[in-house]
């Protein structure tokens, strides 16, 4: 079962994404079923590993060679079971939504096979053992996600999908040279908490150091590190599942996963440290957080400004790499489950905002609190996670990432996350009190007829509802319980406790 | 459980709101019923056990520590009054569900923070109550509210993002996040000071401290009268509290006690001067709820110097002084409603007038009330100050006495100005149990005192003298308080120096806004390395396009490629030499 688990957790939608791939167009409610399927075996395959790896330290890994001394490696530790439940559940809940979101559309099979196989990629991102195998999976990433951005096929969505992939591709030529580079150097190694590279011998201090620049610009694209993120915005054309899977799941989180476990599993925090590499990207990083609240500022489209809000936030994952104190670590860790959570959130209710009452721009938000106010006290509980107001989970990360900051001597991030969380409030707080507190500023009840009117309770069919209220109320109970042992903060602790040290 | 029961009970009344029904049962009763855990709690809960929470935020503790009896007895005294006040006043507001749940969420924050012992919990519920209070302030939708919520909401962002501060560098001073053992800590530390001056400017936001007071004359008055009852009486205590919290009596460096004495001083007389050229009696009183804090202040600086040999007396006294102002502030404001909806020349408008006079009077310092015992607290502290500052403030503290009862008059003569000729039908049922409520209390504050606050009995002899010394400022003040009346001061209206300089800072960031919209950040494309068109003039280059072809043509004689079959045999030939 140690051999098989990983796989199955693999293959669930692997399979389910080539099955539908098949599947006649009308097929609907087969497809559903199979979708479903799959990703319920996921989450289910995904809760046994967690519960073996904690409560029983069992080793799942998948091991087989490729030739040329290279082994595809699965292996589950514990930062990627963070990652794999977050992506699993998430999953299942975007799948959700995209049903109903979709529900009547054309090329549904197209979408949702390829919807299947982005989350198989990004299961594979998490699993991966060593670099070769993150590489697979990083690449295949790309190339799947490429359908989904450009899946409306309309000219704007074909440029930004010409976009994403130049950016994409690019970048996975970077990052190819330095695996192969590194490789070369040092021979296969595997990722090992705490670093692999420094126990390697006659390694030169400036190879190393091209070879991090060259991963970091690779890795840096797809998570949208200034000035490598002008895909990202662009990319918010894609229908609002995949924007939400993309910003919340799949793309963005994997680039800021794969700069962890560069920076935890392959250099070591303190080797990176010693090299002097983590002071020019934690510049890259503060550049990154202000000047994504900055421009978020700026947006007048509303998963525009969603958009600009997650380069900012995806680089307190970042951050929470550079930085040196133990607790920023945590921070990082942590705020890659609350930060996919939250934006989650958001971008499903800008999606039902969209579908149901055709508002695309903050102008047109005025008064809508009254016309939606599920939906938006789901938007503001989000938004006010994403300020830090607390209890929401926002407040858990900042804290901890704050706290890291000046453990390890590095004030400046406090200032930081003063500034950023300013920005962030900056352009929430107008959209919640427009929302809540303006009179209406267009007549909604024209507009909904779009998608026929649904009972007062459901503003959106329960397929969208449902979702967003679990993803929102994920993020209030994530920083209510924090807490709690197995809290994503609980978990987040039991990661960094058993990395770089340091964290009692 | 009591504790989470106690706090969350407010909370608890959400949930039925989301079904109609249930919206006006909420609104009638919920509001004044939700705070009577807590009241139950602060009255009969010396001996319940501390509750602690593991699970819950980061590790909460919930308990009274030194003070959180005394602020959670005003808070729930003064939020169940305003409860039942607002459910006859706002009864035919159209939008009173929308203040149940904002009033609900604010008082959930404010019981909250008086018992949370932990930095993370009392952050959060300080933030609870900071935002939901948006919800209050800008409820009525005029301009002038709205103008008023813009200010609030900006001050306290940089309120909370302050104290934020103070408490991520708070949580790592050492001791661990309970103020309890964090606190005794600060002063030693080597960012003690940082975190000291963090939690000044913080919490001195809340407290209306001078300079950052701005927010306050236009929040407060622009909520519904029974919102700017608890803003004025209750929530404006946060401040206080949290300065109790982080400022460990026994040890910080003397500067911070002559820093608080001071502005406090300045804030007293600064709301007085500011608040007598004010029309509406409701900024009145939020000018005087800044003069009062500033005396608060003053006397939780006395505390804090160093060779005050008194500090039990002066603290119970401070909290004495927070009680009662409390309920003096929310009587007045409650008050205002009751007046307005009553005829000026009938019988009941003069007892109404006696009742707005009588919590005044309290606030000057009558003596034989609540608030002489405060007045003579405070002079306690100031005769164990040292020499430099023992008789500057003793004169300031008759001045300032002096200044209430100006103000105050103000206020009466401005409510009496404004109250209806014509025959009213009064203040609704609720409206006048609430008031009289807060009045009875206020009398009757002074046993209920000797009983429940912790130790010592307030100094109050001194005879003939003391009596004196009480009334002189109060007729000096009253008499001042004519001579303005009669002058043209009185009918002239001034904008003050609060309202000229908020106008100043508009104008000069609406300027900023305008140049920042035209700045090249708002381009929309402004930022990001547009690699598409990089690549695609790399591509669609002329040398590029041309030479793949020029290359291939030139390969098609046999001569380069024999040179070339050459090179390349020597190449190798030499690789092979030298490796």
């Amino acid at each position: 079962m140690t051999f098989w688990l990983p796989l199955i957790v693999l293959f669930s939608s692997l399979v389910t994404g080539l099955v539908i791939f098949m599947l006649p167009e009308e097929r609907s409610r087969l497809r559903t079923t199979l979708n479903m399927l799959g990703a319920s075996v996921k989450v289910a395959g995904v809760f046994l590993m967690a519960w073996g790896l904690l409560a029983h330290d069992v080793v799942y890994e998948v091991r087989f060679t490729m030739g040329f001394g290279f082994d595809f490696l699965l292996k589950v530790d514990l930062l990627s079971l963070a990652f794999v439940s977050l992506s699993s559940n998430l999953w299942f809940l975007t799948t959700l939504y995209a049903v109903g979101y979709l529900e009547g559309s054309p090329n549904r099979s197209r979408f949702f096979g390829f919807f299947s196989l982005c989350v198989t990629a990004s299961t594979g991102v998490a699993l991966a053992g060593n670099l070769i195998t993150f590489f697979i999976f990083y690449e295949f990433l790309t190339l799947v996600t490429y359908p989904l951005v450009v899946h409306r096929g309309t000219p704007k969505a074909l440029e930004a999908g010409r976009t994403y992939l130049w950016h994409a591709v690019t970048a996975g030529a970077v990052l190819f040279l330095a695996v192969v580079w590194l490789q070369v150097l040092s021979g296969p190694f595997d990722f090992v908490p705490g670093g692999a590279l420094h126990a390697v011998e006659n390694l030169s201090g400036t190879d190393l150091k091209v070879i991090f620049a060259l991963l970091i610009i690779g890795l840096g694209v797809k998570s949208a590190l200034v000035p490598l993120h002008g895909w990202l915005p662009t990319a918010m054309i894609a229908p609002a599942p995949v924007t939400a899977l993309l910003h919340a799941v799949a793309v963005v989180k994997a680039g800021a996963f794969g700069v962890m476990r560069v920076i935890f599993d392959v250099y070591g925090k303190d080797f990176a440290a010693d090299l002097g590499l983590l002071s020019p990207l934690a510049l890259v990083v503060v550049v990154t957080i202000l000047f994504g609240s900055v421009r978020a500022l700026m947006q007048r489209e509303l998963k525009r400004r969603l958009a600009y809000s997650t380069v900012s936030q995806i680089s307190y994952i970042v951050l929470g790499a550079v930085v040196l104190g133990p607790l920023a670590t945590v921070g990082g860790l942590v705020h890659l489950v609350h930060q996919g959570i939250m934006k989650i959130t958001l971008f499903f209710c800008a999606g039902i905002l969209s579908e149901f009452l055709g508002i695309y721009r903050i102008d047109q938000m005025d008064g809508v609190g009254r016309k939606m106010p599920v939906t938006m006290a789901l938007f503001s509980i989000a938004a006010l996670g994403m300020i830090g107001v607390p209890p929401v989970a926002g407040f858990v990360s900042k804290w901890h990432l704050a706290q890291g900051g000046i453990q390890g001597g590095q004030e400046w991030v406090v200032a930081v996350l003063v500034v950023s969380s300013l920005l962030n409030a900056a352009y929430f707080l107008p959209i919640l009190h427009a929302c809540w507190f303006k009179p209406a500023a267009m007549d909604f009840e024209g507009t909904n007829t779009q998608r026929g009117t649904f009972s007062k309770w459901w503003e959106a069919p329960w397929t969208l509802m449902l979702p967003t209220l679990a993803t929102a109320l994920f993020s209030l109970a994530a920083g209510v319980f924090a807490g709690w042992e197995w809290s994503p903060l609980g978990v987040a602790e039991k990661i960094a406790r058993g990395r770089d040290g340091g964290l009692p | 459980m009591i504790w989470i029961l106690a706090v969350f009970s407010p909370l608890l009344l959400l949930p039925p709101m989301v079904f109609p029904p249930f919206r006006g049962i909420v609104f009638r009763y919920g509001l004044w019923l939700a705070p009577a855990p807590a009241l139950a709690l602060a009255l009969g809960g010396s001996d319940v056990a501390p509750g602690l929470f593991p699970s819950l935020f980061l590790e909460t503790s919930l308990h009274f520590g030194s003070f959180g009896r005394a602020f959670l007895l005003i808070t729930t005294l003064l939020w169940m009054a305003a409860g039942m006040y607002a459910s006859s006043y706002l009864a035919t507001n159209p939008a009173k569900s929308r203040f149940s749940l904002f009033f609900l969420l604010t008082l959930c924050g404010n019981l909250g923070l008086t018992v949370a012992q932990d930095l993370a919990s009392f952050y959060t519920f300080f933030a609870l109550m900071s935002f939901a209070a948006y919800g209050l302030v800008i409820h009525e939708g005029t301009p002038r509210a709205l103008r008023a919520g813009r200010v609030y909401l900006t001050m306290t962002l940089f309120g909370e993002v302050m104290l934020a501060s103070a408490f991520f560098y708070g949580g790592l001073a050492g001791g661990g996040l309970t103020f309890q053992a964090m606190a005794p800590l600060l002063p030693a530390h080597d960012q003690g000071t940082l975190i000291l001056a963090l939690a000044f400017a913080g919490f001195g936001i809340k407290a209306g401290v001078i300079v950052f007071h701005l927010w306050l004359p236009l929040a407060h008055p622009a909520a519904p009268i029974p919102a700017s009852a608890v803003l004025s009486g209750a929530m404006i205590k946060a401040g206080l509290l949290g300065w109790l919290q982080f400022f460990s009596v026994d040890s910080v460096a003397d500067f911070w006690g002559i820093l608080f004495a001071c502005l406090g001083l300045s804030g007293a007389l600064y709301g007085v001067v500011s608040g007598l050229h004010q029309r509406d009696p409701k900024t009145i009183l939020a000018y005087s709820s800044v003069s009062q804090m500033g005396l608060m202040t003053m006397t939780l600086g006395f505390a804090l110097m160093s060779g005050v040999s008194a500090r039990e007396e002066i603290m119970t006294g401070l909290m004495v002084f927070a009680l009662v102002h409390g309920l003096a502030k929310g009587a007045l404001f409650l008050g205002i409603g009751i007046s307005l909806a009553t005829e000026r020349r009938s019988l009941s408008g003069r007892v109404v007038l006696a009742g707005l006079i009588f919590p005044s009077l309290v606030l000057a310092g009558l003596p034989f009330t609540a608030g002489a015992a405060v007045k003579g607290v405070m002079k306690g502290g100031v005769a164990h100050l040292p020499e430099v500052w023992s008789g500057f403030f003793s004169v300031m503290l008759s001045f300032s006495a002096m200044g209430t009862t100006l103000l105050l008059s103000a206020f009466v003569w401005r409510v009496f100005a404004a109250m209806p000729h014509e025959r009213e039908k009064g203040g609704a049922w609720g409206m006048m149990v609430a008031w009289a409520g807060l009045l009875g209390l206020l009398w009757g504050v002074f046993p209920m005192v000797q009983g429940w606050l912790p130790v010592a009995q307030i100094p109050f002899e001194g005879g003939l003298q003391r009596i004196w010394e009480g009334i002189w400022p109060i007729g000096l003040g009253v008499f001042l308080a004519c001579l303005f009346f009669k002058s043209s001061f009185a009918s002239r209206e001034w904008k003050g120096l609060d309202g000229f300089f908020l106008e100043t800072l508009e104008q000069a960031l609406r300027s900023l806004e305008r140049r920042w919209r035209a700045s090249p950040l708002c381009d929309p494309s402004y930022g990001r390395v547009d690699l598409v068109a990089w690549t695609d003039r790399l591509l669609q280059n002329p040398i590029l396009r041309t030479s793949p072809d020029k290359v291939e043509q030139r390969l098609m004689h046999w001569h380069t490629v024999g040179v070339l079959l050459v090179f390349l045999l020597l190449g190798f030939i030499l690789l092979t030499w030298a490796g």
